[in-house]
């Protein structure tokens, strides 16, 4: 792509308010507080109501651990990461088979995308199969890649992929088809070659879709890894939960979602900075297909 | 800078013979799968004189856009020819300016870089415009009164101005044609109106032949040396008038009775055709 200086330096931010509309005391008690106090307030109500029901008995300890004993299992997982201790090596497994699945998500999604976009006979003979793939339930096909790809790694990337390329893929298809007519129009106007309209308009046009599509299959990425680790092997965020799940400690269990969760997040905050940086000219609106 | 304004001139010349434009029975026919094929232009024949302006003036649905597309070369007809400066515009060294209803720019590229867009493309095009052509684009943003604005994005530019930056780009490649399909229809009517003052200069300026589409008889009158008046289902030209006007327009124009005249004249030519289809 051409070197296109001038990033949006300062944008001001989006919405700022939160929602106005209808509001009763409760709301306006809240919209009362400062930035984020009002979020940390019924955050803080929601737990300490969820501590209470287990610590009166109204919900057996065993089914439900309370936030207490979840914050413990939770820090003292930290404490293991940070001191190199047993949850490390788990955590950047994860982390690893993540960023593998991902980037082969990325390439796959993007590349067959752009391929069935541009090449009509592609289209007609590959999209009932991508489509069929997708319609299967993904997770169906963790055994078959237990068999396939090992105990390993191997297996959980390929449950990642499976699972993150299609959001990908259909985004990439949606933008590459996004042009419109007076955009065509001019580009053959111009006489432009095939190439030239695919690199300096209709790849940079499909980026709003590609990046919707990356954000969705990001979280699905995780997902699909985390499956993959309950389905075998040793190792990964995922196999900690189910051997938590066998010694029925649920707190741990439940520690390990919140890391996940995190680790889910980050990822995903991740592209939406990739995104804001690349698509400049979109300045703070989110994606808009 | 001579240098510069020597090439200018030496085009202006070439500009003599290559701004005309011969319409010669082109019909266009749109075959559908489903349906029967639709007759989108039947037989239209006229010639354009080099430096003319001329409008194609009819409701929509009247082929006005076909046959644009026709001279432009992005559609070829089913019958019938289209020569631009002498040779059929597939061989013209250079395609025609292209104006479209929006300003269609690319939302990443600055109005410099969209302007640049044209000398990109095409088979022969370098991977990067060179230098003269860079300096050639600042200047024809100064022609369209947007010389400050040569770094700023589509989307810090008022509609007007981006459809400024749409002329600059149609005038990159030295085309003494410019296609205009409904170029102001999405402006409000006060831009339009200074859109149109500005257009006549800039033609004047670069001695164009322009070909404007619109549905609109006073847009039409106003710009117009001649006007071509159009009918849909077959679309075919079914008036060429003249403008009895100056050939400096104003804003004083519009008030007159001679432009009052002239909008009688174009709308009589549509009724009649109108009345006779109705019978």
């Amino acid at each position: 792509m051409t070197g296109i200086q001038n990033p949006r330096t300062g944008a001001a931010s989006g919405t700022a308010g939160g929602a106005r509309g209808r509001s009763g005391p409760a709301a306006r008690l809240l919209s009362g507080l400062p930035g984020g106090l009002g979020h940390l307030a019924v955050l803080a109500g929601v737990l300490v109501v969820w501590q209470l029901l287990v610590e009166v008995g109204l919900l057996p300890e065993s089914i439900m651990p309370t936030p207490v004993q979840i914050a413990a299992e939770f820090g003292a997982a930290l404490h293991s990461i940070a001191t190199g201790g047993y949850v490390l090596g788990h955590f950047v497994t994860t982390i690893q088979e993540v960023v593998v699945a991902f980037a082969a998500s990325t390439a796959l999604g993007v590349g067959v995308g752009a391929l069935i976009s541009e090449f009509r006979w592609v289209r007609r003979y590959a999209m009932p199969y991508v489509v069929a793939f997708n319609a299967a339930p993904g997770v169906a096909f963790a055994p078959i890649f237990l068999v396939w790809f090992g105990f390993d790694m191997g297996s959980k990337v390929a449950m990642g992929i499976a699972s993150g390329t299609f959001p990908i893929l259909i985004g990439t298809v949606a933008g590459m088809g996004a042009t419109g007519h007076q955009l065509e129009r001019l580009m053959s106007a111009y006489r432009a070659t095939r190439v030239q309209a695919f690199r300096k308009v209709r790849m940079s046009m499909a980026l709003p879709y590609i990046f919707a599509g990356l954000e969705t299959g990001i979280v699905l990425t995780v997902t699909g890894v985390v499956v993959g680790e309950f389905t075998g092997g040793s190792d990964g965020l995922g196999y900690l939960i189910v051997v938590a799940q066998e010694s029925l400690n649920l707190s741990q269990a439940f520690a390990i979602i919140l890391q996940l969760c995190i680790v889910s997040v980050l990822f995903h905050g991740l592209v939406v900075l990739v995104r804001r940086r690349v698509l400049f000219w979109q300045r703070d609106r989110p994606t808009r297909p | 800078m001579n240098a510069t304004t020597d090439q200018g001139q030496s085009r202006d010349q070439g500009r003599e013979q290559g701004g005309t434009v011969l319409i010669d029975r082109v019909a266009k026919t749109y075959v559908a799968h489903s349906s029967a094929p639709v007759l989108a232009l039947d037989e239209v024949t006229t010639s354009i004189a080099s430096g003319e302006f001329v409008t194609l003036l009819g409701p929509s649905g009247c082929g006005k856009t076909t046959l644009l597309d026709v001279i432009a070369g992005l559609t070829s007809p089913t019958q019938g020819s289209v020569l631009v400066g002498g040779v059929p515009v597939a061989d013209a060294p250079t395609a025609p300016g292209m104006v479209f209803q929006n300003p269609v720019l690319l939302p990443w590229r600055t109005a410099l870089e969209n302007v640049l867009l044209p000398a990109e493309l095409g088979p022969k095009a370098p991977r990067r415009p060179d230098r003269a052509i860079e300096a050639d684009a600042r200047e024809l943003l100064r022609l369209v009164g947007l010389g400050d604005f040569t770094d700023r994005l589509p989307d810090e530019l008022s509609g007007g101005m981006q459809q400024r930056v749409a002329i600059a780009r149609a005038l990159l490649l030295h085309s003494p044609v410019l296609l205009m399909d409904e170029p102001f229809s999405a402006l409000d009517e006060f831009t339009r109106e200074q859109m149109h003052l500005e257009l006549l200069r800039i033609k004047d300026e670069r001695a164009l032949t322009v070909l404007f589409v619109t549905h609109n008889i006073f847009e039409a009158v106003f710009l117009a040396d001649r006007i071509l008046v159009m009918t849909p289902r077959p679309g075919k030209v079914v008036a060429d008038l003249t403008m009895r006007l100056p050939r400096a327009r104003s804003r004083d124009l519009i008030g007159s009775e001679a432009f009052a005249a002239e909008v009688r004249r174009v709308r009589d030519a549509l009724t009649t055709v109108w009345e006779e289809e109705q019978r």
